[in-house]
């Protein structure tokens, strides 16, 4: 007999990849040899000693369980389950999970499927190899100036900020960007997550040449031999300036702490004033690219403050319990542009991003570099033009298949 | 982990955190008579995070202006300032004023910059007070603060302004120091690289007035195809520093990749080569070398398995790994 497990809708392998959050399973018997009857498989963890961990829920709304039983037909039938990371218990290599079916009534193993529990996580606890997945994965999609980072780059502009800043948008459309950047990262190498720099802690191991680089006296960044990101490019211009207002080896950032932002208040509306501080603050706690809106995104280290932004976010939801999108303290701007009241466009619930959207007429702005949203193979959520609203409930709490495919280390799925 | 015990204990988090003292605590510890809000301390702090109320930026703006207020407390109160800014952007003008007071002493000044970035980061009405705030960095270029003149400059030069361009550009002409030190300089006008300024970087890579401004004369270079003969002779001559070299070999990878690779391959098969330099130019064959060119030659895979067994250098060890398992066979 052989059993087989499906994820996220897909026999492929690269559906094989979970959150916390638990995405749809199905499991059948490939090959039913010698059963007569209904067969009672239970489901578990190959190894619970070392690799992620995942838990098993019957559905959408039953609780996470070590294990769990199931009766699969003779003819083939799938029986569907829901598969999630077990919070704590996240992967750092590729498949380094396991789920395994065995006969219930003689113990005998069916089938074995490896999957990954990808998780986004401080950037001080990844291995060497998580980090040098990272650095191999975002250099490849820089290519020395010449790849897709620069429509990225293009996109973070003066000319774009409105869209992206100053507004009720902030936290959704840098939520997109980062999923965007993220998702073309794991076409390269499907392992990576975008970790986040916690700034409001110390982090040396990030801010040394191993990983973002440490700045010599002039404030240029060097690497190590080994790093790719020596080979920088953007803008036609080699390298990575970011000259430090605070000691990268012994001192968090000039921001708020974790909690203080929280403290920011229970309605989004109060919230999102965390735009001010810790985000302006985390940028300019340094100097060169990334303490300037024109040019943040020349230094990639932008994206792991913004992740750690919008794991604020994520935390806050969870804190609060704000999933629910037509409450307005889970999002205060409700409606789309015109609406009365409403604000401009792009920061309304209804309204889709650019440059997402590809819309380049008034009041947007007269270019959308990099296309649409990239895809996924694990959800078709939020869309390829992606409105506002849909990049709030990022793990399904209330509607499944809203779940945006990612997660925090330290924002479990309640 | 049990969740409901991980939700408990960040609610203490935030409830400690809640007991810190508010702005409204610290203007009363100064001593400038106590806030109207007689709220618990918690409640305080928690209000404060808040739009902040008439009285508390009354008294932001008085700390704001008075020198002798302690860091602490005037960090606090620009903190309540840019929270308001948004509902008030004639605040922006309260501090631009304060930014250029050259009566105020530089780290109060700093600060104000600081802020003012900070708020250019999120604020809908401050396009409109960009051009303001642009002209009140241009007059700060030649301050008497060399921090906060510096600051000014990279804020403009990040901006591509013309004004800040042409000043740098004469201070390297004629080797003066007046505005920033010669690399940083340099480092400004690499934001917004053009190709007059390569005959200029070129003479300063050549004849460098210190090591830090060759070095980022360099790192310009490889912006320029037609530098490349000037990065193969730094990179080739071993009398040369092993920094300056690595610099000039990162930097052909990218004013020449042909060069780059036939260059890196020369150092990888040399026995007298410094590790550093090798490493680098194993990282960069290994990420960004043409594959088939690499595939077919077995002398440089040869080479790079003998020195993954042999090597007493970390990190050429580490580099060769990571090669062999992109293009080993």
């Amino acid at each position: 007999m052989r059993a087989e497990i499906t994820f996220n809708g897909s026999e492929s392998p690269a559906a094989r990849y979970v959150g916390w959050a638990p995405v749809p399973a199905q499991v059948r018997l490939a090959d039913a040899t010698g059963a007569t009857a209904p067969v009672t498989v239970q489901l578990r963890n190959q190894n619970t000693a070392q690799g992620g961990q995942v838990e098993f829920l019957a559905s959408d709304t039953s609780a996470g369980q070590a294990q769990i039983q199931l009766s699969l037909s003779v003819a083939g039938e799938p029986a569907n389950i829901r598969i999630g990371g077990l919070f704590g218990r996240p992967s750092s290599a590729d498949a380094d999970a396991a789920v395994e079916v065995a006969d219930a009534s003689t113990g005998e193993v069916l089938g074995v499927t490896p999957l990954m529990v990808r998780i986004r996580k401080n950037a001080t606890a990844l291995t060497a190899a998580e980090r040098d997945r990272f650095l191999a994965a975002l250099a490849t999609f820089n290519d020395r100036g010449r790849g897709r980072y620069g429509d990225f780059r293009n996109v973070h502009t003066a000319a774009g900020s409105p869209e992206a800043h100053g507004s009720t948008g902030f936290l959704p459309w840098h939520r997109t960007f980062l999923l965007d950047l993220e998702r073309e990262l794991q076409a390269i190498d499907p392992s990576v997550a975008l970790p986040y720099w916690r700034f409001d802690q110390p982090a040396p191991s990030l801010f040394s040449r191993d990983f973002m680089g440490a700045p010599n006296s002039a404030g240029t960044l060097q690497f190590s031999a080994v790093n790719p990101l020596q080979f920088w490019v953007t803008d036609a211009t080699p390298g990575i300036v970011r000259p430090t207002r605070f000691n990268t080896q012994t001192q968090p950032a000039r921001v708020s702490s974790e909690a203080d932002t929280m403290l920011l208040g229970a309605q989004y509306e109060a919230f999102r004033q965390l735009e001010g501080d810790p985000h302006g603050s985390a940028h300019t706690s340094f100097g060169g690219a990334i303490s300037s809106i024109p040019t943040a995104v020349r230094d990639p280290l932008f994206f792991l403050l913004h992740a750690n932004v919008d794991r604020l976010w994520a935390k806050w939801q969870w804190h609060f319990r704000r999933f629910d999108v037509k409450n307005p303290d889970t999002f205060s701007a409700q409606g789309q542009a015109g609406d009365p009241g409403a604000n401009r466009a792009g920061h309304n619930l209804d309204d889709t991003m650019w440059p997402w959207n590809q819309v380049t007429t008034p009041p947007r702005p007269p270019t959308a570099p990099g296309g649409t949203l990239a895809p996924s193979p694990l959800t078709s959520a939020p869309g390829l033009s992606p409105a506002v609203g849909a990049l709030v409930d990022y793990q399904g709490i209330l509607t499944p298949p809203t779940r945006l495919g990612f997660d925090y280390d330290d924002v479990p799925f309640e | 982990m049990d969740i409901s015990e991980y939700r408990r204990q960040f609610e203490q988090e935030i409830e400690q955190a809640a007991q810190q003292p508010s702005f409204r605590d610290l203007v009363e510890r100064s001593g400038r008579g106590a806030a109207p809000d007689t709220a618990p301390a918690g409640q305080a702090a928690a209000a404060s995070q808040a739009a902040p109320a008439d009285d508390d930026l009354t008294a932001a703006t008085a700390v704001l202006r008075d020198d002798a207020a302690d860091e602490q407390l005037r960090s606090a109160a620009l903190q309540v300032i840019s929270r308001a800014v948004e509902g008030q952007p004639e605040l922006i003008d309260t501090l631009v004023e304060v930014l250029l007071d050259t009566r105020r002493p530089e780290a109060v000044r700093l600060e104000v910059l600081d802020v003012l970035q900070q708020i250019s980061f999120r604020m809908a009405a401050f396009p409109a007070k960009r051009p303001d705030y642009l002209a009140a960095l241009r007059s700060l270029v030649d301050d008497r603060g060399a921090e906060l003149r510096r600051r000014a400059i990279g804020i403009l030069a990040r901006e591509k302004d013309e004004y800040v361009q042409r000043r740098l550009i004469e201070d390297l002409e004629s080797g003066s120091e007046a505005l920033v030190p010669t690399e940083k300089a340099i480092q400004y006008l690499g934001y917004d690289i053009h190709a007059e300024y390569f005959p200029l970087l070129r003479q300063i890579a050549e004849k460098p007035p210190t090591p830090e401004a060759r070095a980022e004369a360099v790192r310009l270079l490889a912006a320029d195809p037609s530098s490349a003969g000037l990065l193969v002779t730094i990179l080739s001559n071993k009398n040369e520093s092993p920094d300056v070299r690595r610099l000039s070999a990162i930097g052909l990878q990218s004013a020449d990749p042909g060069q780059f690779q036939e260059h890196a391959r020369r150092i990888v098969l040399d026995d007298d080569e410094d590790d550093q330099l090798r490493a680098t130019s194993i990282t960069g064959l290994t990420h960004f070398a043409d594959p088939g060119t690499l595939s077919r030659d077995d002398e440089l895979t040869g080479r790079i398995e003998q020195l993954r067994a042999e090597s007493s250098s970390p990190q050429v060890k580490q580099a060769t790994a990571g090669y062999l398992s992109r293009h080993g066979t």
